[in-house]
């Protein structure tokens, strides 16, 4: 049985369908991320396992039983809040042990499992701060505590690091991906940012107007985006307009401009479909003229530019779509922009989506 | 500093008009509080004397002053048991419910003040509209006594100052964080404690802020207690009117006014002890 259950949930505001149908099972101790961007209802969903808000239809079950007929406070998970939601006029210690005293903890106990909060989120000594005289990546490391001090089974947390710098946002990853694996709590984490999703999560659920797009390991989602807005939602990818020619066993035979192009099996498609092939930047080599490759298409170089560890080729093929191509700077070929080249790409490598 | 002089400049007309119309007219009461009247008209004798103050000692006079007191107290405190959940209320409602709600807080301040209060007068009255719809309603048979009691004279003095209340209550909730409140939920605190433990505190700038705004002017209104009340019982508004315009001994007068800016000060001194800040008492 899995911990927390989502079936089929339904929402609407107005005239506007947030969910439709949104199915998603997070199991004991799993990092499950749902990734979308802004307005694709995963606030919606965070807010509706937390009991703020009502889904028009479909159910919630933690542990196999259902949680819409109950009150935020009865439910046994807590939240991570987007900007922290610290209460402003209580200190660190309070902040924390608000949890535990509805609990009816003892201050003794209280007093103990802050200091062991504290010290998991390392901010001993911190007690007596205000919230206001913290610093945003200490905030962020409060309202954690806050939230896991409880001790429950499952997590939510609604874009933690959206406040913070990007060198921050780095290392709070890492320190919650590992605060994660050491308490042994499932996590349900809800971002934008495909970095963090690809980072942290065990499962990602890719978002998209309410719909789950798609859902899988950080790996099966990059290498095998099963939807056009998977793939172009998650890396940097040209996508190019083909029609399935053959499909094979080994592989499918594509067509592009007059051009055979050998692409990897994929499920779903027959001879005479529409499907476009996903040409990750860093995928594509820019080749010479005559250089030998799987699948290449011809093309001039548009622009180089060096970017210090890599450096990003933009090449317009003949057929006319324009193909990026990001390679490591070391051993760089260095083509000038107007040169004659091929995008190349290794099919195995390279998914296919209508 | 260049910034700051050419600051000072531009708030010059302001530090004028406050010093001649506020500073200036203080200095003149205060002065005025330590002559000795000449017994003829308005005339006073100016001088340094302490007989005024000494004359406020009496039991008579501090009686008058304890009773406005008492009587600001209450009314500050009906104004908060009423005004509190109204400004709350307003606050959380639709925009549509608060617009109605806001023009009923706002639409009396359209009219004059007195001219409301006789309004008050003339419903109080012994064949007034309240007396009418009770023994139509027969809640009682005989016309009841509403005006000239104490009562009437609370109901006056809240009716007046509510919006005092509401308004710095509306705003606090207005700026209110709700998602600390979720998280307060989330935490496990039930709709009633996650008020009490969140809310209440993070509102009360707003609430104390209304405290000294009624209570305040609750201190010195006369005009309610002399319509409503009956003129019966003195306070510290109406001593300080009669001492002017029936007795016309200014000094005196003067330094009851003296001991009510005192008591004004020292209100918001309190007030600022406790954290307030002026910016909650904005009021629109």
């Amino acid at each position: 049985m899995a911990l927390l259950e989502l079936q089929n949930l339904q929402k609407h505001f107005g005239k506007t369908q947030v969910l439709r149908d949104l199915s998603l099972q997070v199991e004991e101790g799993q990092f499950v991320t749902l990734l979308g961007p802004s307005g694709c209802g995963k606030t919606t969903t965070l807010r509706i396992v937390a009991g703020l808000t009502d889904p028009d239809g479909g159910d919630v079950l933690l542990e196999g039983r259902s949680m819409l007929r109950l009150p935020p406070e009865k439910r046994e998970l807590n939240t991570v809040f987007q900007n922290y939601a610290l209460f402003p006029h209580m200190n660190v210690e309070k902040n924390v042990a608000y949890a535990l005293r509805l609990m009816g903890m003892s201050a003794r106990q209280r007093a103990a499992r802050v200091a062991e909060m504290l010290k998991l989120v390392q901010m001993e000594g911190y007690e007596k701060r205000m919230p206001d005289k913290l610093s945003g990546g200490q905030r962020q490391r409060i309202a954690i505590a806050r939230a896991v001090a409880p001790g429950r089974k499952l997590l939510l947390l609604d874009e933690p690091l959206g406040a913070l710098d990007l060198k921050l946002r780095r290392q709070m990853q890492e320190e919650i991906k590992g605060l994660q694996k050491e308490l042994g709590i499932a996590f349900l984490y809800i971002t934008h940012d495909q970095e963090e999703a690809l980072n942290m999560s065990d499962r990602i659920g890719i978002l998209h107007e309410g719909r789950l797009e798609q859902l899988g390991t950080p790996e099966e989602i990059y290498e095998r985006p099963t939807s056009r807005f998977a793939a172009e939602f998650i890396g940097q990818s040209t996508l190019l307009p083909c029609r399935v020619l053959a499909v094979g066993t080994e592989g499918m035979t594509l067509e592009f401009a007059g051009q055979k192009l050998p692409a990897r099996a994929t499920a779903g498609f027959r001879a005479g479909d529409e499907a476009l092939v996903c040409l990750r930047n860093e995928r594509v080599a820019c080749l010479s003229p005559e250089a030998a490759a799987e699948a290449s298409l011809p093309g001039t170089l548009v622009s180089r530019h060096y970017a210090g560890g890599s450096v990003r080729y933009v090449i317009e093929l003949d057929a006319g779509p324009r193909v990026v191509c990001v390679a490591p700077s070391a051993g760089d070929a260095a083509f000038r922009p107007g040169q004659r080249v091929r995008a190349g790409w290794n099919p195995r490598e390279t998914a296919v989506v209508r | 500093m260049k910034g700051n002089r050419r600051g000072a400049l531009l708030g010059l007309p302001m530090t004028l008009w406050t010093a001649v119309f506020v500073g200036i007219v203080l200095l003149y009461l205060l002065a005025l509080s330590f002559f000795t009247p000449t017994g003829e008209g308005y005339g006073v004798q100016p001088g340094f004397t302490l007989e005024n103050y000494r004359r406020l000692l009496s039991p008579a006079y501090l009686q008058v002053l304890g009773k406005s007191l008492l009587l600001a107290f209450y009314t500050t405190l009906i104004c908060l048991g009423l005004g509190y959940p109204f400004g709350y209320c307003m606050a959380r409602a639709g925009r549509r419910w608060r617009g109605i709600l806001m023009l009923l807080v706002i639409v009396p301040f359209w009219t004059n003040a007195l001219v409301r209060i006789y309004g008050w007068k003339i419903l109080l009255m012994g064949n007034g509209p309240v007396n009418d719809l009770l023994m139509a309603l027969h809640l009682t048979d005989k016309p009841l006594k509403l005006l000239n009691t104490y009562g009437a004279v609370l109901l006056g003095m809240v009716y007046a100052l509510i919006p005092f209340m509401i308004l710095p209550v509306y705003s606090s909730v207005e700026k209110m964080d709700w998602s600390l409140v979720a998280a307060a939920r989330d935490m496990g605190a039930g709709p009633m404690r996650a008020f009490v433990t969140v809310t209440l505190p993070l509102t009360a700038p707003g609430a104390m802020a209304g405290v000294v705004l009624t209570f305040v002017p609750a201190i010195g209104l006369f005009f309610i207690s002399d319509l409503l009340g009956g003129a019966t019982d003195m306070y510290v508004g109406n001593l300080v009117r009669d001492q002017m315009l029936k007795a016309k001994d200014l000094p005196f007068a003067a330094a009851v006014s003296v001991v009510l800016l005192i008591l004004t000060l020292l209100i918001l001194r309190l007030y600022r002890r406790f954290g307030g800040d002026s910016g909650d008492m904005t009021l629109f």
